[in-house]
């Protein structure tokens, strides 16, 4: 008889690159201020605990056979979609814009379009291996240049001016909650419909892991351009990659920021066509 | 099972090194360097009321195989700097690639509107690096028509004698573009670029120009450069003149007292005894002047008060320009 396997650790890389898709190219957005970093550490503890419910929530509660959830599953349908269009036009965008920009918007799109329709038509763990695979080397990169970039950090950049105005505190945590957290749910429904139930703590790992590593990137961009500047950037992250340089030899090393947003990007567009799937079944049933 | 996992880690290091090739220029359709210009630097003067554009660019010949590398001064004409690039690079046979940027140069021809559009095209072309230094000179043409002396072309020369210049004299430019822009868009709009001068076929930093709004307010030597990094807080440790300051942090405060504005400026420096005084009043003689003389906040006063403090600032916010030209500075040196 074949073992199970394990995949605790792949549930939370993939939660974790799920997190980092969200928002690791745009933080800090354009909304960017002194209190961005501190609306970003608070709206990370809030959407923490919301979690820890959701994940609780999901375990606890049956929802295929009742008929007011099939409504509310053609309403997440929709609001899945617009994520998946969302995400998609964000990766043309920053690849048509940064990467190739002398490739047509089109061509980039259709073969982005491919790599997602074949992860998506492969069994659940090509894509836990791939995110935990996808994970290790984004990890590895976002450590790699934020302390490539440090000799150019100006510690000012992220210092308070003024005891922090509870309104401006406020909005910078709501642009937070919105912009990186609050698609995250999705990825626990993805695991009760492939996997059967969600893992409670590798979940709440990986949103750890992935909130982690989502704050080194935008420290990286603040402490090097500061607010006024990162908030004036398309893609402050990978604008922050392509300043760095390593000797005579290695410049524009835009190249890395294209994986690391790839990765996030099949991950997070493949959890989610899986999610509608899995809602669509649900509807029939 | 071992064996597995070597090869999974193998896989990994695979993918890093396989991410080099995406790296570069890459992106662009002449990926082969004998099918373009790369741009090493570019500058933009005033040439009777049209914008020019002078770049310095290196050309590889495949089909020679004395001279496979060539550098050209390419040079084109429009009324905007955007215009201006492309008609210079309508006279080429081969396309330009910016990629390699590293020094966009500005001319004392330039008004302030023109500066600003400067910076405006090159933050509009995307190929322009956000890490490219901003460099004045009054004379660009004849800069970069020079010698190199160590690199293969003069921008990268000149980015190899900024560098040196701030840690031989220990003042800080903060002239690469992302630092330009952040300090454009601080309360002061004041920033500092390293000028540089061609004398004879040599060149090198004179000093350094202070941009005020986009305009050009002041022209500082180099020694003069050092005593404005102490002020601005912006200074590390070098050498210059008679001084040699192991170390350096300007502490900030201000206080408004019938209705003149106060600046405390408390130096800390690790400095030799003998010439403390002296350094003493340099910095008081470069700040009172500085200040009183040039119709403009040359030292971003207002945007330390804005940052420190809060009170002051919605005091003088009204007439701020009045309140700092008019302001009472004075400056204490300790020892640290």
């Amino acid at each position: 008889m074949k073992a199970k396997t394990n995949y605790s650790l792949h549930i939370a890389f993939l939660t974790a690159v799920f997190t980092l898709s969200n928002a690791i190219i745009t933080l800090p957005f354009n909304s960017a201020d002194d209190k961005t970093f501190l609306g970003f550490i608070l709206a990370f503890f809030i959407s923490l605990a919301a979690n820890v419910f959701i994940v609780s929530f999901l375990n606890k509660r049956d929802f295929s056979n009742k008929i007011f959830f099939k409504f509310l599953y053609c309403a997440l349908i929709l609001l899945v979609l617009f994520e998946v269009l969302r995400s998609f036009a964000l990766f043309v965008k920053f690849a048509s814009e940064i990467i190739l920009p002398s490739v047509s918007a089109f061509i980039i799109g259709a073969v982005f379009l491919l790599c997602v329709i074949y992860t998506f038509l492969k069994h659940n763990s090509v894509i836990l291996k791939f995110s935990l695979f996808s994970f290790l080397i984004v990890a590895i990169l976002i450590i790699i240049f934020f302390i490539l970039s440090s000799k150019e950090y100006r510690a000012e950049n992220i210092f308070l001016l003024s005891f922090p105005d509870i309104s401006e505190l406020v909005s910078q945590i709501y642009y937070c909650l919105i912009g990186i957290f609050l698609p995250l749910p999705i990825v626990f429904l993805w695991q009760k419909g492939e996997i059967g139930e969600v893992n409670k703590k590798a979940s709440i790992i990986g949103f750890c892991l992935g909130g982690i590593f989502l704050a080194l990137p935008l420290l990286n961009t603040l402490l090097l351009f500061g607010a006024e500047v990162s908030g004036e950037l398309s893609f402050p992250y990978a604008s922050a990659i392509s300043t760095v340089t390593v000797g005579y030899l290695f410049s524009r090393m835009d190249g890395f920021s294209y994986f690391i947003y790839f990765a996030c990007v099949l991950v997070k567009i493949t959890v989610l066509l899986g999610t509608i799937k899995t809602l669509i079944k649900h509807i029939k049933s | 099972m071992k064996r597995m996992r070597i090869k999974k880690i193998l896989s990994l290091f695979l993918v890093l090194i396989l991410l080099f090739c995406l790296s570069g220029c890459s992106g662009n359709v002449y990926t082969q360097a004998d099918q373009q210009y790369i741009v090493s630097a570019i500058g933009f003067l005033n040439k009777s009321g049209r914008i020019r554009a002078v770049a310095e660019a290196v050309a590889v010949n495949a089909e020679s195989t004395e001279q496979s590398v060539e550098r050209v001064l390419l040079e084109g004409e429009g009324a905007t700097p955007a215009e201006s690039v492309l008609d210079l690079a309508a006279k080429l046979s081969k396309p330009l690639l910016f990629d390699h940027c590293g020094v966009i140069l500005t001319d004392a021809t330039l008004n302030r509107e023109e500066v600003e559009k400067v910076l405006s095209y090159c933050e509009e072309n995307k190929q322009i690096n956000l890490a490219a230094y901003i460099v004045h000179s009054d004379d660009i043409e004849k800069l970069l028509s020079l010698k190199p002396m160590a690199a293969l072309t003069v921008g990268y020369d000149i980015i190899g004698v900024i560098d040196r210049a701030q840690s031989l004299y220990g003042i800080k430019f903060f002239n690469r573009f992302y630092e330009v822009k952040a300090n454009v868009l601080k309360k002061s709009n004041t920033f500092l670029l390293p000028s540089f001068e061609a004398v004879g076929e040599e060149y090198t930093i004179s000093g350094s120009e202070v941009y005020s709004s986009f305009e050009r307010k002041a022209r500082l030597t180099n020694e003069q450069t050092a005593l404005y990094c102490l002020i601005t807080d912006t200074y590390s440790h070098g050498a210059f003149s008679e001084y040699k300051i192991a170390s350096a942090k300007c502490f900030f405060d201000s206080s408004i007292k019938d209705e003149k504005l106060y600046i405390d400026l408390r130096i800390k420096a690790q400095i030799e005894k003998g010439s403390r005084e002296k350094l003493l009043e340099e910095l008081e003689q470069t700040a009172n002047t500085l200040n009183l003389f040039f119709d403009s906040d040359i030292f971003a006063f207002s945007n330390r008060i804005y940052r420190k403090n809060q009170k002051v600032w919605k005091k003088i916010v009204s007439k701020e320009k009045e309140f700092i030209k008019n302001a009472h500075i004075s400056i204490a040196l300790e020892d640290i």
